[in-house]
């Protein structure tokens, strides 16, 4: 699936979010999303899988807008999995029911097919051993494992994830990004925003540097962090190592 | 036997004994009024608290938006008005309406109505607190995942919120307990209503009532300590859905 903005605006009423934003994520892509805090990398990422509504412009899927039906829009999501900071597990089901409720809900499966899928997900995550377990139980990493899972028991063409590893303990950050290497060999197409940039550099076909709700450069494998052209790339990766 | 020869005491025994039937049939009315009341009351309020809500935003579109508004606006009144008027007023205008339009429907059928009507009310206020509380995560992640806005309620919020809520809906059901006596007035045959029954058969109000209020005593204590257990219940083992119970 080939996803695209075309010159899209969004405006939450206080100025503009994102300003004019243009950009193009190829199948079986993998980029990376860098940027300052509220430089509007959520907003683009969750316009991506139409959770927020465009105030001007296009969201392009395979080259066509984006019908503003609930059908359409609702095939679009379940395709399209996020990965929330947040983890935001169902609390009020187990490991095991957060990863088989799409699937049977939305793709109707029946139990049997759902429970082979979702032990399948869990597995890849390496969270198996869990999924009779009650997401208050788990730690962090633990949890944002599950979260992962829950998207690919979706079998989802492109996987959002919005700084996954932001809200984890540092001893807790590398089992996630092991679990997203796993999402990566798989070959679906994956747009990240993170602050990891060790790790960036080592997946990403391509980085972008967004700020004040514009992509400033956008840069294919690693050269945005080895040779920044825009001067606020090079401002903000130099406050970035600075600091770490 | 005379009057004077017998103990407050033994006189409310009697009236009992004599009057058990009459009594304990006010009893079953209060008791369908006060539980069906709260549960359809309940799967009411269910349905109100998304119009009031204003629901997920899926498609735009200014019918959309239009409809969400109306249903919005008539929802805040039908609340406000049930909120905000005595539910003996509401029980006389939809009793003298209902004759009015020529409609005949068993009174206690009338006082059910009313009831529920009263409930979805406060519920709705209730429950619309409640899917507040719960965090905005929850329901994005489930329409993230291809839910459609009713599956989400019926799949996330719905369970969640309830779970929280299980004491003042518990709460609502007590109170209905003793609030449908205001029924009476319509002529639902429920427990004041057999109290002032008994005591104009006997001439004695004040045992007729004292035996009626030990009687909504019984009722509402019993619910009180059924509701403790179940919430009590819910804290320790029920909580958690695995493979598909609620699926
Ligand atoms: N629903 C909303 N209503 C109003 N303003 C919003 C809303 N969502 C985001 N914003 C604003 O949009 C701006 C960009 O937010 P966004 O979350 O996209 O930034 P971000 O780049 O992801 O930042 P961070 O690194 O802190 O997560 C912020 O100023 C934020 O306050
Ligand atoms: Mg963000």
């Amino acid at each position: 699936m080939t996803l695209a903005l075309i010159n899209l605006t969004k405006d939450f009423g206080e100025g503009p979010i994102l300003q004019d934003v243009s950009v193009v994520f190829n199948p079986g892509e993998i980029t990376c999303i860098i940027g300052p805090s509220g430089s509007g990398k959520s907003t683009l990422l969750r316009m991506l899988n139409r959770l927020e509504a465009p105030t001007r412009g296009h969201i392009m899927v395979d080259g066509e807008p984006l019908k503003e039906t609930d059908k359409a829009l609702q095939r679009h999501r379940a395709r399209t999995g996020m990965v929330f900071q947040a983890f935001h597990l169902f609390n009020h089901l187990s490991v095991l029911d957060n990863c088989m409720l799409a699937p049977i809900t939305v793709l109707k499966l029946n139990k049997t097919d759902a429970m082979q899928r979702a032990m399948g997900a869990l597995e890849e995550v390496d969270m198996a051993g869990y999924a009779h377990r009650r997401p208050i139980t788990l730690s962090g990493g633990q949890k944002q494992r599950v979260a992962i899972a829950r998207a690919l028991s979706m079998t989802p063409q492109v996987l959002l994830f919005d700084e996954p590893t932001s809200a984890l303990d540092p001893e807790m950050v590398q089992e996630v990004l092991q679990a997203m290497r796993r999402v990566v060999a798989k070959k679906i197409t994956m747009i990240l925003v993170t602050h990891e940039m060790t790790f960036a550099a080592e997946i990403a076909d391509r980085i972008l540097f967004m700020d004040e709700g514009q992509i400033i450069e956008d840069r294919p494998g690693r050269a945005l962090l080895d040779d920044p052209e825009h001067p606020r790339t090079r401002q903000f990766l130099k406050s970035w190592r600075g600091k770490t | 036997m005379t009057v004077m020869a017998t103990s407050f005491g033994e006189r409310l025994v009697n009236m009992f004994i004599d009057h058990h039937d009459l009594l304990l049939y006010g009893v079953r009315n209060t008791l369908i009024l006060a539980i069906f009341g709260t549960i359809f009351g309940l799967l009411l309020a269910l349905v109100l608290v998304v119009f009031r809500l204003g629901g997920f935003q899926v498609s735009s579109g200014w019918f959309r938006h239009l409809q969400k508004r109306v249903l919005k606006i008539a929802t805040a009144l039908y609340i406000g008005f049930f909120r905000g008027t005595p539910m003996m007023v509401q029980a006389m205008i939809l009793y003298y309406g209902l004759q009015t339009a020529g409609v005949r429907i068993p009174v206690l059928m009338a006082g059910l109505v009313v009831v529920s009507l009263n409930t979805a009310a406060y519920l709705t206020e209730i429950l619309k607190a409640g899917i507040l509380s719960l965090d905005a995560g929850q329901s994005e992640a489930a329409l993230s995942l291809g839910l459609t806005p009713g599956q989400t309620y019926r799949r996330v919020v719905f369970p969640q919120a309830l779970r929280n809520m299980l004491p003042a809906i518990g709460n609502e059901l007590v109170v209905n307990i003793k609030d449908t006596a205001v029924l009476s007035v319509i002529g639902v045959s429920e427990l004041f209503f057999m109290g002032r029954r008994v005591g104009s058969a006997s001439y004695r109000f004040t045992e007729a009532f004292v035996l009626v209020s030990i009687l909504y005593l019984v009722l509402v204590n019993a619910a009180v300590f059924l509701l403790m257990r179940l919430t009590r219940h819910r804290k320790s083992s029920l909580p958690v859905s695995d493979s598909g119970v609620l699926v």
